[in-house]
């Protein structure tokens, strides 16, 4: 639409112009070639409100968005079940800290709550538990909340056995995150037990 | 002065050159990111139907009754292919040989999916599958907890399997 006004005017001033620059005009060569100017600047019109609408819709699209969060959630989910599933006896209160600033609601309640007497079995249990995300996927989305399950290998080394192999257990688990206060944050976490129907 | 006057369209042209091509650039960029290409979970239909086909397509080929090894053997056909489909003969091979003696029943079924990618017709899962396993020769069962990576493909309006990777 815009475009169009701007090539009529074009041509509108061409029109009137020339028949003008022949009678008048000291050097018409130079006065009708100033049409082009306004061609292109037509063309340049049309480019620049072309571009800022395909970008303006390509940023506004709700499934662009929507897919953008998805993977935000289960970069983040995988990082934050990993943490989750470690902790080392020489650093207890470090790793409990660390299952605070991942989790919220009352899973967070309960692990920040973790007592002295709980933390001081912890350490002399003397294990060095890590846990490694093998595969993970997001089951359902909002723009608040997600589902992800996750495949974790978590591979435990008994400190009062430095001769040992570390023994090595697969998991399932099932976490509902959502967003709070500008991160995603793991609500609850379960194991996906087996039952056969 | 003259200068300024006539060359100000060729400016402005210019400028709105420059807004317009980044407009396009930034367009395509953000169409072209992975995230964007990716449908699993946003094309929730689509992601819905993949769910539903893989797992009942794992049901079906990791269930057997040694008195009916046909079902199995014909939903292997319909529903597996590729990789997944010759890894498949080769097991079906072994439990054929041991199943009559055993006189074996396998049953398996899925505990959760999610669906990780999806491009047109070629969709990556994560599922958890529970399996149980009976002989009735000596009344022995186990159930066991499996954490798969699995690839489904359309194929003819139908997704089969392609790849059956254990975790």
């Amino acid at each position: 639409m815009m475009t169009d006004e701007v090539e009529k005017v074009t041509d509108d001033d061409e029109s009137q112009q020339r028949p003008a620059s022949r009678r008048k005009d000291p050097e018409p060569r130079q006065r009708s070639g100033g049409g082009w100017r306004f061609v292109l600047l037509g063309v340049a019109l049309l480019v620049a409100a072309s571009g800022s609408f395909a970008w303006w819709q390509t940023s506004g699209d709700e499934d662009r968005k929507t897919a953008e969060t998805r993977d935000a959630v289960l970069l983040q989910a995988r990082q934050d079940i990993a943490t989750m599933n470690t902790l080392d006896y020489r650093k207890v209160d470090a790793g409990v800290k660390a299952w605070g600033a991942v989790t919220t609601g009352t899973l967070r309640d309960q692990l920040t709550q973790v007592s002295k007497e709980d933390r001081q079995l912890l350490a002399e249990q003397k294990k060095i538990s890590t846990g490694r995300v093998v595969d993970a996927s997001v089951v359902d989305l909002d723009a608040s909340s997600a589902t992800v399950i996750a495949a974790v290998e978590v591979t435990v080394q008994d400190a009062a056995k430095p001769d040992s192999e570390p023994t090595v257990k697969r998991n399932r688990f099932s976490a509902d995150i959502v967003k709070v206060g500008g991160r995603w944050r793991i609500e609850t976490l379960q194991q996906v037990a087996v039952s056969l129907s | 002065m003259r200068i300024v006057r006539r060359g100000w369209p060729v400016a402005l042209a210019a400028v709105l050159l420059v807004v317009g091509l980044l407009g396009w650039y930034m367009s395509i960029d953000l169409q072209r990111s992975e995230a964007a290409d990716n449908g699993a979970v946003v094309d929730s239909k689509t992601t819905a139907q993949v769910q539903a086909s893989v797992s009942q397509a794992l049901g079906r080929v990791l269930t057997y009754d040694y008195q009916d090894p046909a079902s199995t053997e014909a939903a292997a056909d319909e529903l597996l292919a590729g990789a997944a489909r010759t890894e498949y003969d080769t097991l079906f091979a072994s439990l054929q040989e041991r199943a009559p003696g055993q006189k074996l029943m396998l049953s398996a079924q899925v505990q959760a999916i999610g669906v990780k990618e999806l491009h047109g017709s070629t969709a990556r899962l994560l599922v958890f599958l529970d399996q149980s396993s009976r002989r009735a020769k000596d009344d022995e069962s186990s159930v066991s907890a499996a954490q798969l990576a699995v690839t489904a493909k359309k194929v003819g309006g139908v997704w089969k399997i392609t790849q059956l990777k254990p975790l």
